[in-house]
This record gives C-alpha cells, sequence and structure tokens, in this order.
C-alpha cells in the first residue's frame, strides 16, 4: 500500500532530514514510526502525504508514484497532523463537508460517517460550534473524523495520542484495529514505545534521517521490549 | 518596568522587516527576496523624496517657505493616524502570543507599552521617507539657525507620539466594542469602513468649507491654511513657534504627547487583560444535532471556505475594500455635485474637456490598488497543509481566491460604473471603455495578486496585519498596478499625437495578454513548492 524508496529530503540551508529511507507498509499492516524527536519522521510524513517535494527516491501508494500522480495518490490516504491547524474560522460541521465536498462523497455516505465517527469520539454535540472554541483534544478527533469520513486505503498520522483522553485513546486504538481488519494500511509516528508494541506489527526506527531497523514487531523485539530495542538501536551508533 | 519594556521591545522589533529571519534563516531565496523588496522600497523612497521635494521647493521659491515645517508635521500626522488606526487594535491586543506574556512576571502596562513601541519604530521610519526630504528642502532654502537643528530633531522624535495615541485610542474603542459582541469580526468591519466614511466626510466638508472662501483670502491661501492648521492641530503650530525659538510651544510640544501617551498607557493596562479575554472568548453552544448536508463541487467547496477566510478577518476586509468603497464614494460625489469639483479637490483639473476619457483609467487605479488576492496564499498561514494533501490540482485552489477577488469587486464595479455612466453620460466607444476598462483591471489586479503572492509567499505571521498590510507581495502588486495605470497616462503625455482612446485599446490589449500569461504561469505552479 504504501512502498518508499530511497527517499532522501535536504532542507534549504543544507540539512538532510531524511537519507536514503526505504520501507513498505502492506494492506491491513498497522505500522509504527518511531524516533527521536529531530530523526526525521515527520519530515517522512510530509513527504509521503504532499506537503514536501523531496530530492531523491520516490513513494508509491498502491502503486501510484507521489511525483508522477500526486492526486491520484492523494485520493487514497488520508493525514491527521501532530498539531491540526484547521481552520479556525469554520464550524466542525462546515470542516467536515469541506473535506467530503474535496473527496466527492456523496450527502448519504457523509451523513452515515460523521454520524457512526462523531457519535464514536463523542464530538457531535460540538460540530455546530467554530473550531476556534475547540481544545486540542477536540481537533484532533475533528481531524480524524475529516480523515476517515473518504474511507481511505492509507491512513498517516502524526502523533496520534497526543492531546488525546485515555477514553479517546482508547477508541483510536479499536478503530485501527478495525480499519486494519478491512484491509486499511495505517502508517503513524509516535514516541509512546507501549502504544507501539501493543497495537503495531511491524515498526521501523528512524535516528538522524536514517531507518535503524524495521520489520515485524516480534520479530525485532524477541524477548526484550520495545524500549530496549529502541535504546540499543539509537545508542549503538553513539558507542560505534 | 523599564527593563520589562525593553525586553519586550526588543523581542518583538526583533523581525521588523524579516530581518531576524534574514540574519539567522539558511533559506537563500528569502535573501534574494529581501533583496528585491530592498530595491522596491529603494525606488519608492527616492519618488517619494522626489515629489517631496518638488512640493517644497515651490513653496520655498515662492517666498512661503515659512509654511513647510506646519505643513509637514500635520502632513505626517495625517498619514500616521490614518495608517495606524486599522491595525493598532491588531497590534496592541494580538492574541497570538498572550498566553505565553500574560503568564510571565511582566506588567501589562508593559506589554502594552511595548506593543505601542513596534508601532512607533514602524512609523519613524516611515515618516522619515517624507521627513528628512521635507526638512531638508526647508533647509536649503530657508537655512535656518543651529537652534532650528536641535529643535526638529527632537521634535521629530515626539512627532508620531500623538497621532499613534490617537489611532490607537480610536482601534482600542472598536476593538473593545466588537469584543462584547457576538459576530466580533462583522462588528468589526463595520465600525471600521465606518471610521472610514467619517474620515472622508470630514475631509471632503473640509474643502467644501475651503471653497467658501472670498476672493481676497484666496491670495493669501497659504498663509489660511496654514492659520487654520495651527487652530485645528495645536502640536504643528507650537512647531512651528518652537523652531522660531519659542521655548514654552518647545515644550508643549513634548510634554503634551508624553501625557497623553502616559494616561493612555495606564488605562489601556489596567483593561487590558479583560479586553484581551473578551476578544479571546468564544462561544459554544455544544448542541449540534446532524441535519442533512449537501453535496458541492469542488469550486464551491473551495469558494464557500474562501469567503468564510475573507470574512473573519476585519484586518483583511477593512484594507482590501477601501479602495472599491473609495471609488464608488467617488463616483457618487461626481453624480451629486459634478465632476469638475470633485477632479479639482483630487488635483485633477488640468485634465481639461478630455477628462471623461481619462475616468476609466481613475476608476481602474482605485480597484487595482488593493488586490485582495495580493496576500490570499499568505494568509493560509499555519493551515497550508490542508490545501496541500487535497487530491486537487492547485489551479483549482488559485482560481477560488480569484473568483473571490472578482465576486466581491462586482458589486462596487456596477455601483461605481452605473453611478459615473449617470453622471456623465458617456457615448459611443468613451462608453464601452468605462465598462471594459475597469473590468480588465480588476481581473488583472487578481491574477497578478495572486501570481506575484505565489513567488513571495509569507506564512510565518502572528498577526494578520503582517501578510495583507506588510508583506512584500502586497507591496509589489500595489507598485505593479500602479504602473499598469501610470504608464499609458505617461505614453499619453509623451505621445501628444495619439489619442487617448488608441490608448485605451492598447492597454487593454496589454492586460489582456498579461493576464492570461500569468495564468497560465501559475497553472504550472504547484502549491508543493511553497
Amino acid at each position: 500500500m504504501l512502498e518508499i524508496k530511497n527517499l532522501t529530503k535536504v532542507y534549504k540551508g543544507g540539512k538532510k532530514a531524511v537519507d536514503n529511507l526505504s520501507l513498505k507498509v502492506s494492506a491491513g499492516d498497522i505500522y509504527g514510526f518511531i524516533g527521536h524527536n529531530g530523526a526525521g519522521k515527520t519530515t517522512t510524513i510530509k513527504c509521503v502525504v504532499g506537503i514536501h517535494d523531496f530530492d531523491e527516491g520516490d513513494i508509491y501508494v498502491d502503486g501510484i508514484s507521489v511525483k508522477e500522480d500526486s492526486i491520484k495518490s492523494k485520493s487514497i490516504i488520508a493525514y491527521v497532523p501532530d498539531n491540526p491547524d484547521l481552520y479556525e474560522y469554520l464550524t466542525g460541521i462546515q470542516y467536515l463537508n469541506f473535506i467530503a465536498d474535496v473527496f466527492g462523497i456523496s450527502s448519504r455516505e457523509r451523513e452515515e460517517r460523521i454520524k457512526k465517527e462523531a457519535e464514536d469520539l463523542e464530538l457531535m454535540p460540538a460540530l455546530g460550534d467554530l473550531i476556534s472554541s475547540y481544545s486540542h483534544g477536540m481537533k484532533q478527533k475533528l481531524a480524524i473524523i475529516g480523515a476517515l469520513i473518504h474511507a481511505p486505503k492509507l491512513l498517516i498520522l502524526d502523533e496520534p495520542f497526543v492531546g488525546l483522553d485515555p477514553k479517546a485513546s482508547l477508541t483510536i486504538k479499536n478503530k485501527m484495529k478495525e480499519l486494519c481488519s478491512k484491509g486499511t494500511a495505517i502508517f503513524f509516528s509516535t514516541h509512546v514505545l507501549d502504544v507501539a508494541e501493543k497495537i503495531c506489527n511491524k515498526i521501523a526506527i528512524i535516528k538522524d534521517g536514517v531507518l535503524m531497523a524495521s520489520g515485524n514487531t516480534n520479530e525485532l523485539i524477541g524477548t526484550e521490549s520495545l524500549e530496549s530495542l529502541f535504546m540499543e538501536v539509537t545508542e549503538d551508533d553513539k558507542t560505534n | 518596568m523599564i527593563r520589562q519594556i525593553k525586553l519586550l521591545s526588543k523581542v518583538l522589533l526583533a523581525n521588523t522587516f524579516g530581518i531576524n529571519k534574514l540574519r539567522y534563516g539558511k533559506d537563500k531565496a528569502d535573501k534574494a527576496r529581501f533583496s528585491i523588496l530592498l530595491v522596491a522600497m529603494l525606488f519608492l523612497i527616492t519618488s517619494c523624496g522626489l515629489l517631496v521635494y518638488k512640493m517644497f521647493s515651490t513653496y520655498c521659491k515662492v517666498g512661503l517657505g515659512f509654511i513647510v515645517p506646519t505643513y509637514l508635521y500635520v502632513f505626517i500626522s495625517i498619514l500616521i493616524l490614518v495608517f495606524t488606526i486599522f491595525k493598532s487594535g491588531a497590534v496592541l491586543f494580538s492574541v497570538k502570543d498572550y498566553d505565553m506574556l500574560i503568564s510571565l512576571p511582566v506588567s501589562k502596562a508593559a506589554i502594552v507599552i511595548s506593543r505601542f513601541i513596534t508601532m512607533y519604530v514602524h512609523n519613524i521610519l516611515v515618516s522619515l521617507i517624507i521627513l528628512i526630504p521635507g526638512i531638508g528642502t526647508y533647509i536649503y532654502y530657508e537655512k535656518p539657525e543651529l537652534s532650528f537643528y536641535i529643535i526638529c530633531l527632537i521634535s521629530i522624535l515626539f512627532l508620531p507620539l500623538l497621532p499613534l495615541t490617537i489611532a490607537s485610542i480610536i482601534g482600542a474603542i472598536i476593538t473593545a466594542i466588537s469584543s462584547r459582541m457576538k459576530n466580533k469580526n462583522i462588528v468589526e468591519i463595520i465600525l471600521s469602513l465606518g471610521l472610514c466614511f467619517v474620515l472622508l466626510y470630514a475631509e471632503t466638508a473640509l474643502s467644501k468649507k475651503s471653497q467658501e472662501m472670498t476672493p481676497a483670502m484666496m491670495q493669501d491661501l497659504a498663509t489660511f491654511f496654514n492659520d487654520k492648521i495651527k487652530q485645528v492641530y495645536l502640536p504643528a503650530g507650537w512647531f512651528g513657534e518652537a523652531i522660531n525659538g519659542n521655548i514654552t510651544s518647545f515644550a508643549l510640544l513634548i510634554l503634551v504627547p508624553i501625557l497623553v501617551f502616559g494616561v493612555f498607557a495606564l488605562i489601556v493596562g489596567k483593561h487590558f487583560q479583560n479586553i484581551c479575554s473578551s476578544i479571546n472568548a468564544i462561544s459554544a453552544k455544544n448542541n449540534y444535532k446532524l441535519e442533512a448536508l449537501e453535496e458541492n463541487s469542488i469550486t464551491k467547496a473551495l469558494l464557500k471556505k474562501e469567503f468564510k477566510r475573507y470574512f473573519s478577518s476585519s484586518v483583511y476586509v477593512t484594507n482590501t475594500l477601501i479602495g472599491y468603497i473609495l471609488s464608488c464614494v467617488m463616483c457618487i460625489l461626481i453624480l451629486v455635485v459634478g465632476k469638475e469639483t470633485v477632479l479639482n479637490k483630487m488635483g485633477l483639473g488640468m485634465l481639461g474637456s478630455q477628462v471623461d476619457s481619462f475616468f476609466p483609467f481613475i476608476i481602474s487605479l482605485m480597484f487595482g490598488i488593493m488586490s485582495i488576492t495580493a496576500s490570499s496564499i499568505s494568509m493560509e498561514g499555519k493551515n497550508l497543509w490542508q490545501i496541500k494533501i487535497l487530491p486537487i490540482r492547485s489551479i483549482y485552489v488559485y482560481n477560488s481566491k480569484i473568483l473571490l477577488n472578482l465576486i466581491i469587486a462586482l458589486p462596487f464595479y456596477i455601483i461605481s460604473v452605473v453611478t459615473l455612466i449617470l453622471a456623465i453620460k458617456p457615448t459611443g466607444q468613451n462608453m464601452l471603455f468605462m465598462l471594459v476598462l475597469p473590468l480588465c483591471y480588476i481581473v488583472f489586479s487578481a491574477v497578478l495578486g495572486i501570481t506575484i503572492n505565489l513567488h513571495f509567499p509569507n506564512f510565518n505571521w502572528e498577526n494578520e496585519a503582517v501578510p495583507v498590510k506588510q508583506g512584500m507581495s502586497t507591496l509589489l502588486t500595489m507598485i505593479i498596478s500602479l504602473a499598469s495605470v501610470a504608464l499609458p497616462l505617461v505614453a499619453k503625455y509623451f505621445l501628444k499625437s495619439i489619442s487617448i482612446e488608441t490608448i485605451t485599446m492598447v492597454t487593454i490589449g496589454v492586460l489582456v495578454v498579461a493576464t492570461v500569461g500569468m495564468y497560465i504561469h501559475i497553472g504550472k505552479k504547484e502549491l508543493i513548492t511553497l
């Protein structure tokens, strides 16, 4: 569903944020992308979803190159950023209608999906209010509903559990499992290793833009914890 | 508190004109853009300087040099007042860093004063563009004594204080009133535009008054206005007296603005938290029930979003509508009081019998000067990621912004053109030009604005006034729009054998070609490159 091949991204000023990164996410995977602050997780994600262009390599979403047909690839991706700067001058329902219009979702479908997701996330009563009145957690929930409204094949989330209350976190985790069981691929970055260990069937660890480890979670962790693996992989470079 | 003011002011002023970003940023494109801005600014400063010299040297040569300091003082005061009124509320009560500042151990008065200082510094830099050539001209012709230089230097430092305080008071009142209302933005827009009309009416009434003077008074016009100014705006009179050695006037010139500002800072500082809390307070009903939802096309969905964005910002609306409003006001005045009166008032009486042919250009100037699209990309700000990830071609986004500009301009265009046609009753070709030329300029400036903004975007702003009023894109669009109106008129001045009708037709042709060319260019520019 997602194939990143030799991705390299260099920012203006010379900083190499991602260096020759390659990984694959298959349909039905919950793929955790783990790394320190400034490791290159968000840059990688932003290259996939079309916010940043990139210098080398290519990215394929369901076999479609994001460089050659960005519109088609974006039509099957949904993205939830870590700090969703949404249109504060719109109400929640106006924002969802806007997203649904852009993705060409019919009235009936959008009503059904908004009803289901907004009730699951307990956001329905607030949909008539301006987004500027929302807390951070409410904005996260709204962004997630906006992402799910067009039934994406690939869901990309950047630190999805930051700012969510425990109930909402549990709802999101269950939702992720539900989506995966239907064939959706999920790729998300996180600092919360416990969550990654519990729900991800595959993980990748990135450090200073370089992929340090990737693969099946159980095979990588073995008898240790993800925390030990993470420290081992990221510190190993230092000692070497 | 002095230490707090110094610290806060230093932080706020650090990125004046983008200097801090230029100093520490690593983007070479930013440096290139800054160089272009610098060239544009130097061009403006030089043109301004030459204009000021020409105006005041004329006065000096006919023995009226004594009015130059007073005129300069009042002109700059009016400039500061008019240009600060509509942004002072947004600057003083900026909510972006409010949470951080209010939680620090700094006094509220220090926050207000430091924000005031940023406006003061900006205004004094702008004032110098006119002051230096103006005072220079006066010195060259009048050769004043040494005391003039000392008094002048000190007075200039205090010149912006009073008009800035008055502008801040009005801005604070508008913000305070609108913060208590449910639809804050709409109220702020209505109050700001209402203020525009009051200023325009006052200016018109004053000029009407001057037309009631007797022929004898007209001969002493300059002295009459000089005396009138001193009566209406006392500091201008004090300045005129101070440079002639009146110590009392000099003391008043310094102390009165300080006193007025001091009282303002104390009162606003006392109520600062209440005003900011009211601005921040947003009502939430939390009782939504799902209703039937309507499907829209991508274009309509984007356009609806653009409308909501535009009217959510009083700074954006007030600053971009002013040209359209002025055009309507001018045309209505022509219908009511006659074209000769209005043109004489605007200093265009020399156009004589050919004036009807120039009207399309005059309206076009007002429509082109502040295009909504000049800052529409920058206004996406931190929301830019949202449109970048959507599965739509970038041109759809640009089209929605251009369409917004055209839809907003349309009613003002209709009012202006219909009123003007009723007033001057043009026939044949002139009627056609009156309809077509302003329309061409509206479309041209809408496409121009977005083209420039795509090349000179600014997404890292904390205050909406930055991209709308201070952005390079806005400045460049304004300069090019002005030049596009000025060039045909300059061509007419030098090519006297060519009729204005021919010049108009050529202008229309050039505008169409340029607009199409720019549209093709932006069609190739993808949002991902921003």
